[in-house]
């Protein structure tokens, strides 16, 4: 069956909402096209003026600047306006999403389904992922409210078509999914795999992208959460997808040892500590057969290419969209990592975004075409 | 559940990196009500474009229609401008500040 170009169980909006969400992410547009810049220069001012003080001390500059710089009422305002815009953009979700969810979740209790969802009762979510609202939205991952429940799901896959404002492929949101099997083709042309894994799966996004390209490829795609597994098949099935979802962490699966050809994960690893990053690339070796393949797909920029204001917004990023991994991924060194779990031939790489990967095809580069343009990804194998 | 997260990283910390309180609900209030303005200008629109088309204004036809590409970024441009004159005071005050710092 071929998979739809659409996704029928997205949140309908009416005229009134989808302005609501259109006024959001003209917000987010202007903030970035025309605050951003600003801030920047600020910060850049705040530095060459405080200079002789930054060079006596010993934390990293970026931090002085950005103490000194929460003493001044334009980056509070910064700060506070960038909360505030993230806030409604949740809100303005909310609104369909309750008017919908009785029917969403009728919706998403599919009978004779292709694949699969597998949600375990007694499964708790790994600590870092309840202790605050990932990307501020409301109920973080781990909100449940009953069984076969989507809400969250559904939430984050409308909230993550607003975040992108349309840039990573319109309301499927799956440029990743597909930029993902693009470096696995330039790697392998002759990719065939017999059963994949995708770890943090979330909405189903990438899944549905790339269960696209492998027919007859038997697909586990896990998350953490109930309520985005539970969405993920929803859509998977409705999209004509066959993969087979179950709530799991990553870092410690039931699946058996070599049992795989492949294991992905695309944007989960910025979500972990590096500790629980060595026990994922432990696990994705466990589970790969001899010769598979593992690869991550992360945020198209690395720590050390960062000028100050980066540095700064990346510490925005932990303070204050609940990402509180965010500078230490973009810091920790997957090379040692995965070298020490075994890994060889590793490439580590931004690939050219795609929105159709073609075997032999695909651009790797050195340098990151910045975000919508160019995704990091980290790839290795397990020795034969 | 709420529309908005209660479990927030800056927790308690978050009054060292915002402004007065009651300027920060203002501010949101203001952002909140702009949108509102902007909600009923595609409205207005929506509605000229049926009147335009010889159909009566009603709810149905006003949700049936779909604005087209052009009209999108038409919307997107009016928005634009809404949200620059609401926000040319915080830009101000940054530019302001840029000036303070370099005399």
């Amino acid at each position: 069956m071929a998979i739809a170009t659409h996704n029928p169980i997205m949140i309908e909006r009416s005229q009134r909402e989808a302005s609501e969400q259109a006024y959001v992410v003209d917000l987010k547009k202007f903030i970035a096209s025309d605050i951003d810049p600003i801030c920047r220069e600020l910060a850049d001012t705040v530095r060459e003026v405080n200079l002789p003080e930054i060079n006596e001390q010993s934390r990293d500059e970026h931090i002085v600047v950005r103490k000194k710089l929460e003493k001044t009422k334009p980056y509070r305002d910064w700060v506070h306006l960038m909360r505030t815009a993230q806030d409604m953009m949740w809100d303005s979700i909310a609104t369909p999403l309750d008017r919908q969810l009785e029917a969403l979740n009728t919706k998403a209790d599919i009978k004779n389904p292709r694949g699969s969802v597998t949600v375990d009762p007694g499964f708790t979510v790994p600590r870092y992922l309840t202790k605050s609202d990932v990307h501020r939205m409301p109920g973080g991952y781990a909100a449940i409210n009953a069984d076969g429940d989507v809400r969250q799901g559904a939430m984050y896959d409308l909230g993550g078509f607003i975040y992108h404002m349309g840039g990573n492929n319109g309301t499927l949101n799956d440029a990743r999914g597909h930029t993902l099997m693009s470096h696995i083709y330039a790697r392998d042309p002759d990719f065939n795999p017999q059963r994949i894994l995708e770890m943090g799966c979330s909405a189903g996004n990438s899944s549905v992208a790339i269960s696209g390209y492998l027919a007859g490829t038997e697909m586990h795609s896990i998350d953490a959460s109930a309520g985005l597994v539970n969405y993920a098949h929803a859509r998977a099935e409705s999209m004509g997808a066959t993969i087979h979802f179950s709530q799991q962490d990553a870092a410690a699966t039931n699946f058996e040892d070599s049992s795989f050809d492949m294991v992905c994960s695309c944007v989960m690893l910025h979500e972990t500590s590096k500790h629980t990053i060595a026990d994922i690339f432990n696990e994705c070796y466990r589970l790969l057969k001899p010769g598979g393949l593992m690869v991550h797909l992360e945020v198209p920029y690395r720590y050390e290419d960062l000028d100050l204001w980066g540095r700064i917004r990346a510490d925005y990023e932990g303070q204050h969209n609940n990402e509180p991994f965010w500078r230490g991924f973009l810091e920790v060194d997957l090379e040692t990592i995965a070298q020490q779990a075994g890994f060889i031939d590793r490439i580590e790489t931004y690939q050219d975004v795609t929105r159709k990967a073609e075997r032999g095809g695909g651009k790797m580069r050195e340098k990151s075409l910045g975000v919508h343009r160019s995704w990091y990804i980290y790839s290795a194998i397990k020795p034969k | 559940m709420s529309s908005f997260s209660d479990k927030d990283t800056a927790g308690n910390k978050i009054d060292q990196y915002l402004s007065d309180a009651g300027i920060d609900d203002l501010t949101e209030m203001v952002l909140a009500l702009s949108a509102e303005v902007c909600i009923l200008r595609d409205r207005i629109d929506t509605h000229e474009r049926l009147a335009d088309l010889g159909k009566p204004l009603t709810l149905e036809n006003t949700e049936d229609f779909e604005p087209d590409q052009e009209v999108m970024a038409f919307r997107s441009e009016q928005r634009q401008k809404v949200i620059a004159k609401v926000l040319r005071v915080f830009r101000e005050n940054i530019t302001r500040d840029i000036e303070a710092h370099k005399n």
